[in-house]
């Protein structure tokens, strides 16, 4: 024993360097919002400064912040979930070796509680499609807990190990077996392996990797969604309408009733402001404006029109639970004409 | 060995493993301990013995049964969803046979203007019946040009059997031909849907030929034409000195009367007031005050799930407020002749009670339009 107590590990970079870095990066971490937030002003002003500074003036830094929560809420429970699941591969592959991974202490110390509520709100926000990919997620965390904490009953561990992700994974499969058969047959190949391999693959991540490459196979990938993560997020929520986009009826004496389309900034005393979809801001006299309507969302089209039992793959959870106005029918004024033409 | 070796940053990585005792938590936590203790500059920690860790140990117990509650979980749901319990559409959509059928033959009326009318010279159909017909295969899944229309003889009707332009015999999937549905054809083993429109019966007479009819009995000693194997037959049956003239269609018994070989019509309202609107200068539409109503359902042969799927067009077009075609086909058939028909009811205008079906909705669909 006292040869171990003795023993120290250390890295190649100095610890007190390299604390000083992890405490930069803290700081840094709650201005990436923050920079995501501006950068959307930035791009929906199409990069004209004077704009960007009128929206400044009128946006709700709330309603920013909405924008972005409701956009980016599914990306907690995935960050949380890859990071313990990586985290507690390497844990396990190689324990004498964790004290260099911030992964590995990341998952070490991650309290379970976090892990059950990621898991829950994933549930509800993530596409069906990624449900399989989900219960693969909780299936390996569940066995890669046990194995890295308890050195117990035989039998004990191949249920939690091999059992729960082996059974789950067949239930899952009877699931979504018509979806499969459906993209398969529409051709939809990414659709059907979304839905087809993950279940196959939770019995096998359960346990240790071989320690040598054990580090190759967590951490490297865990940096690398890190560094990508930040586009593929920044990507997203960039794409997020943060303005309702409307369509103004506007009458000038003597011409006939026209109809200015885009997003409503601001509408005080004297005229209403809209960003025009050309990146133009027209302040419209109120007396000009004869109505104003609500246009529908430029919706892109559902990536997947697969559906496993009747539940679109490109639907959460959460919104078939919510209930949903559908828009049926296209108001004239959103198509550009008049209400009533003059 | 010296204290020296634990302070050196490159560490012997061919450690002698803790042997089989530790956990994987166990060695990752002594040695983040031993990490933070050479960072702080302090000796390092004692180490946390090592011992060998309970074969019983709830902890672990509890993640077992965490996973078991999770597959349960799953199955469960499963179970709820798929077995047992009533038939999805899906499921009625394979025992009626829907998904087989490359077209849907549709058993009419031909000569009813208003209600089912095929207009000889561009053959084209019109009328309520044949737009709640259109409703259904809609949502059965059929296109417009997928849906035949055949014309079919009252008697006929549960039988199925229609007959083509050429006359011959072609059997029908579903008859939406004012088809009433009464206790005795229920008996006689026809199956018909919720009902889908409620009239009643009146009487159409020359214009200016009969100056004032109230009651039925008012056609005392008359020749009263009516369509056989019909509803209509039975009140003026009542009346023992009504003559009673049954015929095959309708249009023949107009013929009759424009003949003066009868000398009244009498069947159901919505009938009757097609032809007013059409002619209204050649003939009087009256409400005589009979009691029964005529509740129109659509035949649906020996097939039951066939009839929970047009039940459940009924039941969505009912309560789904966005569901407005039964008020459409009302407005553009029925409302459009009441100025013509002044005063006779034509037909109820809100479409009949249906019972909710008993379709199986999983969480996330809308089976019901509710």
């Amino acid at each position: 024993m006292s040869e171990n107590s003795i023993y120290v590990k250390g890295g190649p970079i100095p610890a007190r360097r390299r604390r000083a870095q992890l405490n930069y990066l803290f700081t840094v971490l709650p201005a990436f919002p923050l920079v995501l937030l501006v950068l959307r002003l930035w791009y929906l002003s199409l990069q004209d400064l004077p704009t960007m500074l009128l929206l400044v003036q009128y946006i709700s830094p709330l309603g920013m912040v909405s924008a972005l929560f409701i956009t980016l809420i599914w990306s907690v429970p995935a960050v949380v979930l890859v990071l313990r699941l990586l985290g507690s591969v390497l844990l396990v592959s190689a324990p004498e070796d964790a004290g260099r991974s911030l992964l590995a202490v990341t998952a070490l110390r991650m309290p379970d509680w976090v892990v059950l509520l990621a898991a829950t709100l994933a549930a509800f926000t993530w596409q069906l499609r990624l449900l399989p990919l989900l219960s693969m997620l909780i299936v390996a965390i569940l066995g890669l807990t046990a194995v890295q904490r308890f050195h117990t009953e035989r039998w004990l561990m191949i249920w939690i190990t091999i059992g729960v992700p082996v059974l789950l994974g067949a239930l899952v499969l009877i699931f979504v077996q018509p979806g499969i058969a459906q993209a398969w047959q529409r051709g939809e190949t990414s659709t059907a392996l979304l839905l087809g391999v993950p279940p196959l693959l939770g019995p096998l991540l359960t346990g240790p990797v071989p320690p040598r490459a054990a580090r190759l196979v967590t951490h490297w990938p865990a940096v690398a969604a890190a560094v990508v993560a930040p586009l593929a997020i920044g990507v997203v929520f960039l794409r997020a309408p943060v303005l309702p986009s409307s369509a103004v009826e506007v009458v000038e004496v003597g011409q006939p009733a026209h109809v200015l389309r885009g997003q409503l900034i601001a509408v005080d005393d004297t005229s209403t402001t809209l960003l025009e979809d050309g990146g133009l801001v027209s302040f419209i006299p109120n007396d000009q404006v004869r109505s104003k309507t609500l246009c529908p969302e430029l919706t892109r089209p559902p990536d997947s029109a697969v559906s496993v039992r009747g539940w679109a793959v490109t639907d959460s959870a959460l919104s078939w639970i919510a209930p949903t106005r559908r828009v049926t029918e296209v108001d004239p004024r959103c198509l550009g004409r008049p209400l009533k033409p003059s | 060995m010296s204290s020296d070796r634990g302070r050196s940053p490159w560490p012997d990585p061919r450690r002698t493993p803790p042997g089989p005792d530790g956990t994987a938590e166990d060695i990752a936590v002594q040695g983040l301990a031993e990490r933070e203790a050479t960072e702080n500059q302090l000796p390092p920690p004692e180490p946390e013995p090592m011992v060998v860790p309970p074969r019983f140990n709830l902890a672990a117990f509890r993640l077992a049964a965490l996973g078991l509650a999770l597959v349960l979980a799953v199955s469960l749901a499963l179970a709820r969803l798929f077995v047992g319990g009533p038939p999805s559409v899906a499921d009625l959509r394979e025992q009626a046979g829907v998904d087989t059928w490359t077209e849907l033959p549709i058993g009419v009326k031909d000569d009813q203007p208003g209600t089912a009318f095929r207009d000889p010279k561009d053959g084209r159909w019109s009328g309520f019946d044949i737009d709640i017909a259109y409703m259904i295969a809609e949502d059965l899944g059929f296109r417009r040009s997928e849906v035949k229309f055949y014309a079919i003889e009252s008697e006929d009707r549960p039988r199925m059997q229609a007959t083509d332009l050429d006359g011959n015999r072609v059997p029908v999937k579903l008859v939406v031909a004012s088809f009433s549905i009464t206790t005795k054809r229920v008996q006689d083993g026809v199956r018909f849907s919720a009902p889908y429109l409620y009239t009643e019966q009146s009487v159409l007479t020359k214009r200016g030929k009969i100056p004032r009819l109230l009651t039925i009995t008012d056609l005392r000693g008359k020749r009263v034409c009516s369509i056989a194997a019909s509803t209509s037959l039975e009140a003026p049956s009542t009346v023992k000195t009504i003559i009673v003239v049954p015929r095959n269609k309708i249009s023949q018994c107009i013929d009759d009367l424009r003949a003066g070989r009868v000398d009244a019509i009498t069947t159901d309202a919505t009938i009757l007031a097609g032809y007013k609107d059409r002619f209204e200068d050649d003939f009087d539409h009256w409400d005589v005050g009979f009691d029964p109503t005529e509740a129109y359902g659509v035949n649906v042969g020996e097939n039951p799930a066939l009839q929970k799927l047009v039940n459940l067009t009924l039941y969505r077009s009912y309560t789904d407020p966005k569901d407005s075609r039964w008020e459409e086909a009302y407005d553009r058939n029925f409302q459009s002749e009441v100025d013509t028909n002044k005063g006779t009811p034509i037909a109820e205008a809100e479409q009949p009670w249906v019972a909710r079906p008993d379709i199986r909705e999983q969480p996330w669909e809308d089976v019901f339009g509710e």
